[in-house]
């Protein structure tokens, strides 16, 4: 286990290299810099004149060779020196740091109404299959995967303001200084942002809730009322751990393309939308460095599961090694 | 499971039935709308923001255009890239992954670096500086969706094939001495195809809303040929207090056209579990 | 079974061959609309209530815009939006300020004085006694001239942006002169009439020298980085969601501000900031499209509307170096494609202008106006421009590309060009550019036609006329470069008689307008919704950007 742990280890290393060099090149690929960005601000534009531009790029280091600036970046990061905006002239961590706060507060939060919401219902409706309930929950989640979400936010949005005239407040509070105002903030966007993921884990948690029920062994319990409520709802989350986990997996790091539109209908100051507008300002260096630390987030949430699918049932090998022989 | 069993499961469940319904009727829908409907693009200033009325039953936008013809033609584009998108990620991931893991060794540890590669990349990234850099380019977004969505295709085709590959038939046939190419074609194939339809099939609905949160954005189709999104993402939020419905149909066309793609899905899914019960 | 399942099987893909084999390509069709409903006088209701009881203190005003400001720093080109310039300017001051509503009325500001000398080049501004910095150290002529200095001679890496016309008066900073703490002279290089307002102009933003020469780059961007001589100081801000200051009370007034703070709120979805209006979340909400300035009507006893006319319009602009429109006939065409009636319709209101912005002292005569190019009869402009195109070797049409911005304004508006093109047979296929993208697009001159709209921040000949007419202009799009023009700019920036000058500027108007290069079809309105309990509010005026000050903004009960 451990010599395996090291090489996925050194191969998630290598993985997230790719991406740091796929971005630095995607980014540079893009027409305009940010000297261009800065003077190309809506709707009264000032333009400047090639030479400006030039003298702009030459100030910012962008007129060097792009293996130079890679080999800076890369050397920068190792110091763990995440560089400076083009924008602000601040440094990447500190601009980014409450940004990513807000974000990860926003997906946690999505995760848990997704986790408790979707093992709860799907195992609800399996026990209670073919009635209403089970009826209801699963019309739920057909329509909640086919809902495009900002639409339904957009819509929220307005109607709360409209009929009730309730506006969610915009100066946005971290948890740690007003948690009430932070849960007004982050409860309703973290809702609709759950409801895709919350339905397909309703759809997975069911069918195999619905699989576990129906096998001969837990049939012949339940009828003799040897089970109690506990005992089976154990023995159904243990088999539909598995195919929870991946869907889960799957849908944190669809999650992040979510949070760009859903903190741009609720006013939230999250990374999706720096980093729109970092892409926008051709702010190279807050462009990589949130697109690392959402590849370190998705590497390690996929050797997480790995590693998790192999305690759960030893007998599945981890993926990368499952071709030994 | 056969390829026939698997392709009538949708038919014998309701669910199934009432997708394939839906979809055929707005495939037809959607081929037809050049037939009979007013153009899309055709401006009419005095008839702008028009509720709904008999003659436009949608009403009409800022330039008096046809609410309708807008919908009907945007979904047609819709469904093109969604298509488009679930067909390129479908068979090319799902072709990586049954070779990958199939052959194994050296091959599968590239390949599943790579997917692991762009599963890390995040999608947005990528769509803005492919319709940035090809402006007006709907084939842009179709190739950067089909990057995007092919890891997910190439995992679960892969996970099928190891969970054949070792099959007493399979290693039977191998002792009988048939080649990789024919194993594939004649074992692997059929029995990875049942999942892979699912999920490849599922990337249709996910296309679209994808696609549709990118034109939210502002990186989406081109504008002399809108798709749901970009009807949603264009001038019409600046407006919605004054004509909701601009907003509202084309919201509802999408939630439609995904719904019954994931009921038709459902149906297989559903089918396929109570088969192997 | 095979048959049927065979044809499942196809129901998947089904969609993707269907779809893709229906007709392609439906050509634009416009329906004509004559109805003539353009104001050719703009009138404003800019009326500001007043309360009889007189002004209140205190209170918390909340202004709504959709981004971030970019840089505090206004007078160098990264903050020259409007979304730098609102929520930075009530922290700064100016030397002099132009009066909002006519650019040429020069208010005192830091400068209580000023005076002329005979020749016209010396300009002598006395300091106010007891004008201060946001952390109580005064406000010195030195501050004055480092200010001045940088915008000549911008730093490295950064440029004088709408700051830039004051260069165009002083070529050198050795005529920028610190007498004494309290006197400044600037010594211009011709009398120049328009080098006061100029000076004026909100983006000659002054910033502390000492402080300002300690940041690297020397430049005041973020918004906690402001020490100012404003009304109001930073209190807090998070990006992305606000930026809150707060009143200061070393501003020169003692009296002022009225209000105890102001909050730029970040809301970048439109329809939400309008919720933000209705609910009371936001006081006032920055550019209002005119559809939903009429959904407002129904909460007219909560929201006032102030509609006025904007210093700025919409345009399609030909690249001259390029074929077809290095034709002159084909230029004409374009412009006679246009129905000025049409686009006020489909736009949502709009006057009619020429060069300088109608309404305003440089407006052309809108009689004059009125028998211009393009404001003539639609339907036999648009036949003499089919003819046009005939003559010009175009008697089945063109097709052209146009390009424009990406946002869904731009993209809109670019939609109605189009449309109005293909009246008379020029059948333009539409590529809207991300916003940085057309930027790097049009400065390498890539474009052939594009659709573009501007906001001037002033209303004056100098501010305007060099930068968009003269030939190697900065926002010479189209890239216009004729002597007669550049002659008569520079010969209108040296006449000191208003109105020798103004005749200057109307023979420029002309010329430009029969150039055709840049096509103005909608000068805009500029809606502003305000909250009823906000008194005493300036819209500004023509400029988006001046006069954003809130000093003597108060709130009513």
């Amino acid at each position: 286990m451990n010599n395996y742990l090291f090489k996925r280890l050194a191969l998630s290393a290598l993985t997230l290299w790719l991406v740091t060099v796929v971005v630095f090149v995607l980014v540079r690929v893009l027409p305009g810099d940010a000297i261009v960005a800065a003077s190309a601000q809506s709707p009264g534009e000032s333009s400047l004149t090639r030479a400006e531009i030039e003298a702009g790029r030459a100030a910012l280091g962008l007129d060097r060779g792009i293996v130079v600036q890679y080999g800076e970046w890369l050397g920068d990061l190792i110091s763990l020196n995440s560089g400076e905006s083009f924008v602000t002239g601040k440094s990447v961590w500190s601009e980014m740091r409450p940004r990513l706060s807000v974000t990860l507060e926003l997906t946690l939060v999505a995760l848990i109404i997704v986790t408790v919401g979707g093992t709860t219902l799907g195992i609800l409706s399996a026990s209670a299959e073919g009635s209403r309930f089970d009826v209801a929950v699963r019309s739920f989640s057909l329509l909640a995967a086919s809902v495009p979400q900002f639409w339904i936010a957009l819509f929220l949005v307005i109607i709360m303001a409209s009929w009730w005239g309730y506006f969610i407040p915009v100066e946005y509070s971290h948890v740690w200084d007003d948690p009430a105002r932070n849960a007004q903030q982050i409860l309703i966007p973290a809702v609709i942002l759950a409801l895709r993921p919350l339905a397909l884990l309703t759809r997975v948690m069911r069918a195999s809730s619905v699989e576990v029920l129906s096998t001969d062994y837990i049939r012949a319990a339940r009828a003799r009322g040897l089970l109690t409520r506990t005992v089976l709802f154990r023995h159904v989350l243990n088999n539909a751990l598995i195919p929870s986990l991946t869907v889960l997996a799957a849908q944190v790091v669809f999650l992040l393309g979510g949070a760009v539109v859903i903190e741009s209908v609720f006013n939230l100051p999250g990374v999706g939308r720096a980093l729109v507008q970092a892409i926008s300002f051709r702010d190279y260096p807050i462009i990589q460095f949130l697109t690392l630390v959402i590849a370190l987030g998705a590497v390690f949430i996929n050797l997480g599961v790995d590693i998790l699918y192999w305690a759960i049932d030893p007998r599945i090998k981890p993926t990368s090694t499952a071709r030994g022989s | 499971m056969t390829i026939d069993a698997i392709l009538s499961l949708p038919r014998r469940r309701r669910i199934g039935v009432a997708g394939l319904v839906m979809i055929a009727l707005m495939v037809a829908i959607a081929a037809l709308a050049p037939f009979g409907l007013a153009s899309p693009l055709e401006q009419d200033l005095e008839n702008r923001f028009i509720n709904a009325s008999f003659d436009h039953p949608f009403g009409t936008d800022q330039f008096g255009r046809d609410q309708l013809s807008r919908v009907v033609h945007a979904s047609r584009q819709s469904l093109i890239v969604a298509s488009l998108v679930a067909l390129i990620s479908g068979l090319g991931g799902g072709v990586l992954g049954i070779v990958s893991g199939y052959a194994g060794g050296r091959f599968d540890l590239l390949v599943q670096r790579a997917v692991d590669a762009v599963f890390a990349l995040p999608l947005v990234v990528l769509a803005l500086v492919a319709v940035t850099t090809y402006p007006n380019s709907r084939l842009a977004i179709v190739i950067v969706l089909s990057i995007g969505f092919a890891p997910i295709i190439v995992r679960v085709t892969r996970a099928s094939v190891l969970s054949v590959r070792t099959a007493p038939f399979v290693e039977a046939s191998q002792a009988m001495g048939a080649g990789g190419l024919q194993i594939i074609v004649r074992h692997i194939v059929p029995n990875v195809i049942g999942p892979w339809l699912i999920v490849a099939g599922t990337q249709v609905g996910v296309s679209i809303l994808a696609e549709s949160s990118l034109s939210f954005l502002g990186f989406g189709a081109p504008i002399a040929d809108p798709s749901l999104g970009s009807l949603l993402g264009g001038e019409a939020q600046t407006f919605l207090h004054r004509a909701p419905w601009l907003i509202i149909w084309p919201g509802l066309a999408i939630t439609l056209l995904v719904l019954s793609i994931n009921l038709l899905f459902e149906g297989f899914a559903t089918g396929a579990r109570a088969e192997r019960r | 079974m095979r048959k049927f399942s065979l044809t499942l099987l196809s129901s998947f893909f089904l969609l993707i061959l269907i779809a893709c084999s229906s007709a392609e390509d439906q050509a634009p069709q416009v329906g004509s609309s004559g109805i003539p409903v353009s104001q050719t006088s703009p009138a404003s209701d800019v009326s500001s209530p007043q309360s009889p009881d007189g002004p209140r203190y205190g209170g918390n005003l909340r202004i709504a815009q959709p981004g971030d400001p970019v840089s505090c720093d206004i007078a160098m080109s990264r903050g020259v939006g409007y979304q730098s310039v609102h929520p930075c300017n009530p922290m700064l001051s100016q030397i002099v300020r132009a009066s909002s509503a006519d650019h040429s009325t020069i208010t005192p500001d830091l400068a209580e004085s000023w005076s002329v000398s005979d020749d016209g080049r010396t300009w002598t501004f006395k300091l106010r006694p007891n004008a201060r910095w946001h952390d109580g150290s005064p406000v010195t002529a030195s501050d004055l001239k480092f200010s001045i200095d940088r915008v000549i001679e911008p730093p490295e890496g950064l440029f004088a942006g709408r700051a830039a016309p004051i260069a165009g008066y002083v070529s050198s900073t050795a005529q920028v002169v610190a007498v004494s703490d309290d006197t400044l002279t600037i010594t211009i290089d011709f009398p120049a009439a328009s080098f006061i307002t100029n000076l004026a102009n909100v983006y000659v933003s002054i910033f502390p020298k000492a402080i300002t020469e300690q940041l690297d780059p020397p430049s005041m961007v973020l918004h906690e980085d402001v020490i100012g001589s404003g009304p109001f100081k930073f209190s807090s801000a998070t990006r992305g969601s606000f930026y809150e200051m707060v009143k200061n009370d070393y501003y020169y007034e003692p009296d002022l501000p009225y209000l105890d703070s102001l909050t730029f709120l970040v809301i970048p979805s439109p329809a939400v900031r309008v919720a933000a209006l209705k609910t009371g979340e936001a006081d006032i909400v920055m550019l209002l499209t005119e559809p939903e300035a009429e959904s407002l009507a129904g909460d007219s006893d909560r929201i006032r509307l102030i509609r006025e006319p904007s210093a700025g319009g919409n345009s399609v602009q030909m690249n001259l170096a390029k074929t077809p429109f290095d034709d002159p006939r084909v230029r004409r065409a374009v412009n006679l494609a246009f129905s000025r009636s049409d686009a006020i319709l489909a736009l949502g209101g709009g006057f009619d202008g020429a060069i300088m912005p109608p309404g305003g002292p440089w407006a052309l005569d809108p009689d004059e106006v009125s028998r211009l190019p393009g404001y003539g009869n639609d339907e036999s402009e648009r036949s003499r421009a089919r003819e046009l195109l005939a003559n010009a070797g175009y008697p089945n049409g063109l097709r052209v590309q146009m390009h424009s911005r990406s946002d869904p304004f731009s993209t809109s508006l670019a939609e109605f060009a189009v449309a109005q093109l293909s009246q008379v047979g020029i059948d333009a296929e539409l590529i809207p550019l991300e916003r940085t993208a057309y930027a790097e697009f049009v400065s390498n001159g890539q474009h052939t036609l594009i659709s573009h709209s501007h906001s001037f921040s002033l209303d004056d000949p100098d501010a305007i006329l060099p930068a968009h007419y003269a030939c190697g202009g900065a926002e010479n799009f189209p890239g216009l470069c004729d002597e007669e023009i550049d002659r008569l700019i520079e010969l209108q920036s040296r006449e000191t008689d208003p109105r020798t000058r103004k005749q200057l500027v109307d023979e420029i108007q002309r010329l430009v307008w029969a150039a055709d290069a840049k096509v103005w079809f909608n000068w805009s309105v500029r809606r502003t919704p305000v909250s009823v309990k906000v008194m005493n509010f300036d819209p500004g005026g023509p400029s988006l950007y001046q006069g954003r000050r809130f000093e003597s903004v108060w709130l009513a009960e």
